[in-house]
């Protein structure tokens, strides 16, 4: 099954997020600042990544142009999570190197779709 | 790039900016004060060409560009030329009168000494003086006897000589005359060249508006100078008649010098005051012609400092008066007089640019009169210095007619955002955000306060009868809000447990209070253990969230309030950033009775569900 990896500090994003996906049948790997979780994707290349904006130690931008940037990592599909729903916000996200966009608060099922949309790409 | 070395580089990033500003700003020093000469020229066709740039465009209209041009700097020329001459006749005339004046100045002074009690400090210090005039006297025929044998007239028949001996000192204005003059000529002949030259060297993306931005910005600037020039040609004249008739020597020259010495900030006019006081000193044996002259001189200035010039410009130039001060020093160290006399045009065409330049807005930030943080801005910083009471003050550039919920809506909740952004982001340590919950929780206490005396202070409108909105003043909010009131029900707000969180559910509570209804503020672990008993008496409840973190929590809370107060409409206040259709659909997602995502929002809700109140109890009557 497809290995996630969560960057997210919200404890209780994650808490919620990890649990329904596992359910799904998803591995889920977890990252709680943006260092981190450009490491866990260097080391264990996931599947896709669902990134959290608004990070300790880097931000999710960062963390987005440096995964993108990186040859091994590019690849891997990046779904940014954001507290910011206005226009012009996805396409910030999709310039910093994202495939996809979701805002939060987040809406799981939508989520799943979106998960398995840029899996089958 | 590894991520050590990416981090090391940002913390170096403002390093390398400042020691790259110092050493741009040295540099810059450096050419302005060496290659002064070329660069004043340029500076002075630069300013002039701005200035005359409307009349040139008016003239356009009637003959060509050409002509136009030709026309300007005929004028223009005509006019210095005209001021030199008559400064020079004016000088003359007075260099030729100041030995008559002597006499009067003796009888003055005698008169003062006479005056003095002999023995007193200030007769000691006339007797000083006096003997430290005769010491130069002497002294200066010694000097004269002295050098009078080694004068030798050579070769005085020479036709030439006296010729060149009048040219020379006036080469070097005449040389600068021409040279700014051409220049001026060039910048307008070829104005829009040069401007289209600027965009591209701008590098910008959107030569449409930078085009539109640089035409304004050279109109205002242009405008800005020529009303200035105006304005102390048009002080200069009155000074200058006034001192006409009051009868001070060569009254034009002054009023020209009063003129130019006008576009030096602040001290200006009171330097031009001083030639014109001396002679009125000198030149009447009473004191009468003195007083005048100062008299003169203290009622235009302030007149025209404090109504024409902000009639003129509006308010004012838009230059902070530090920014001027500061300005003119760095002026008058490099270029001396001029540069003083330069400083206020330069300034103003700096501050203008950077009004109108995304990248230049750096100078409208150091030298304009705006604060220089937004409202949030300095909210947020008086929160992180733990300043409640500044924070609440309204500032100068606030609408002083603004309601509570407006201002929570443009001020406190953009600064929430802020503080959020930075918790998020792990920017604020523990410390610092147990200062944030505390220094939050006495922000709204300040807040309260104000309200409280929102009559007195008129800030923050009374609106009217405590309402919040216009929909609040209705009838039917009216009787809703009294019927909810003598049920003795309460709004109930729950907040989440994230540092600003609580701030922002006492501030729901303050915006439905304002309605006339109880309201009790509660975490949501609180409130899940409400009593039955306890939450009978709810008549709606607040849900607050800075962020909450999924619409699956949301659709679970809802759903416990529903259990828990059957019958009360849920309203959830999601504090982020939040477009309306997003807003649409949490409200499917939720099935909570109402979204929003401001306090105006809050205020609009309430009131529609009070006035359904209003109109169920409406039915019961009827």
């Amino acid at each position: 099954m497809a290995r996630i990896l969560l960057v997210e500090d919200s404890e209780q994003i994650w808490g919620f997020l990890a649990r329904r996906l596992e359910r799904r049948g998803f591995e889920v790997l977890l990252a709680h600042d943006g260092e981190e979780g450009i490491n866990v994707a260097r080391a264990s290349s996931p599947d896709i990544v669902l990134l959290d904006m608004n990070l300790p130690v880097i931000d999710g931008w960062t963390v987005a142009r440096t995964l993108k940037a990186d040859p091994d990592i590019r690849q891997t599909p990046i779904i940014a999570l954001t507290a910011h729903a206005m226009a012009g916000d996805r396409e910030k996200t999709i310039q910093a190197g994202c495939d996809d966009y979701h805002p939060k608060p987040i809406d799981f099922p939508k989520l799943l779709t979106q998960i398995d949309a840029a899996l089958k790409v | 790039m590894d991520i050590i070395t990416n981090r090391m580089m940002r913390t170096s990033i403002p390093l390398f900016n400042v020691m790259a500003s110092v050493v741009l700003i040295l540099a810059l020093g450096t050419v302005l004060k060496v290659a002064q000469g070329p660069i004043i020229d340029l500076a002075l066709a630069v300013i002039l060409s701005f200035a005359l740039a409307p009349v040139v465009r008016v003239l356009e209209r009637y003959v060509g560009r050409g002509l136009a041009v030709l026309a300007a700097l005929m004028a223009t020329l005509s006019l210095v030329l005209a001021f030199f001459y008559l400064t020079y006749v004016q000088l003359v005339g007075l260099a030729m009168d100041l030995p008559r004046y002597e006499a009067v100045i003796r009888a003055k002074l005698s008169g003062l000494a006479t005056s003095l009690k002999s023995g007193g400090p200030l007769s000691a210090a006339t007797d000083a003086l006096g003997r430290i005039l005769a010491d130069v006297e002497k002294l200066d025929g010694e000097a004269v006897s002295s050098t009078s044998q080694k004068v030798v007239i050579e070769n005085a028949s020479s036709g030439i000589e006296p010729f060149l001996a009048v040219i020379e000192p006036l080469s070097h204005p005449i040389f600068t005359l021409v040279v700014v003059l051409l220049l001026t000529g060039f910048v307008l002949f070829s104005r829009e060249d040069l401007r289209n030259r600027v965009i591209k060297l701008m590098g910008s993306d959107d030569i449409r508006v930078t085009t539109l931005a640089l035409d304004d910005a050279g109109n205002r600037v242009g405008r800005m100078l020529l009303s200035q020039v105006a304005l102390n040609a048009a002080f200069g004249t009155v000074i200058g008649l006034g001192l006409w008739l009051i009868g001070i020597p060569s009254p034009f020259l002054w009023g020209l010098f009063a003129g130019i010495m006008r576009f030096v900030p602040y001290v200006g006019a009171i330097i031009a005051l001083v030639p014109p006081l001396a002679l009125a000193f000198a030149i009447d044996p009473t004191w009468t012609t003195l007083v005048l002259t100062a008299g003169l001189f203290l009622v235009i200035e302030p007149i025209v400092g404090h109504v024409v010039e902000p009639m003129l410009y509006g308010h004012n130039t838009g230059v902070s008066p530090v920014a001027i001060v500061v300005l003119a020093t760095v002026w008058a160290f490099l270029w001396g007089p001029i540069g003083l006399v330069l400083a206020t045009p330069l300034t103003i065409c700096l501050v203008v640019m950077g009004r109108h330049f995304p990248r230049l807005q750096f100078l409208q930030t150091l030298l304009g009169d705006k604060p220089a943080l937004a409202a949030d801005e300095s909210l947020y910083q008086n929160w992180l210095l733990g300043d409640t009471e500044n924070a609440v003050l309204p500032r100068r550039d606030d609408d002083a007619n603004t309601t509570l919920v407006e201002y929570l809506d443009t001020v406190t909740l953009p600064a929430m955002r802020r503080a959020n952004l930075d918790f998020v982001r792990g920017n604020l340590d523990a410390t610092v955000q147990d200062k944030l919950r505390l220094v939050s929780s006495r922000y709204v206490e300040t807040l309260f306060r104000y309200d409280g005396r929102q009559r007195r202070k008129s800030w923050f409108v009374p609106s009217r009868g405590g309402h919040v909105s216009d929909a609040s003043a209705s009838p039917a909010v009216k009787a809703g809000a009294e019927a909810v009131a003598a049920q003795d029900k309460f709004c109930a707000v729950v907040h989440g447990d994230q540092p600003l969180d609580e701030m922002m559910a006492r501030l729901v509570g303050m915006t439905v209070q304002k309605f006339g209804i109880k309201t009790v503020i509660l975490p949501l672990s609180e409130a899940q253990k409400m009593s039955a008993d306890v939450a009978s008496g709810c008549w709606a409840v607040v849900m607050s969230f800075v962020e909450p973190s999924s619409t699956l929590h949301m659709r679970a809370y809802t759903r416990g309030a529903h259990r828990l107060v059957p019958g009360a409409p849920v309203l959830f206040a999601v504090w982020q950033a939040m477009e309306e259709s997003r807003i649409k659909s949490l409200r499917k997602l939720t099935r909570a009775q109402g979204i929003v995502s401001s306090f105006s929002d809050v205020s609009v809700i309430i009131a529609r569900w009070l006035a359904r109140e209003g109109s169920k109890k409406k039915d019961v009557h009827d």
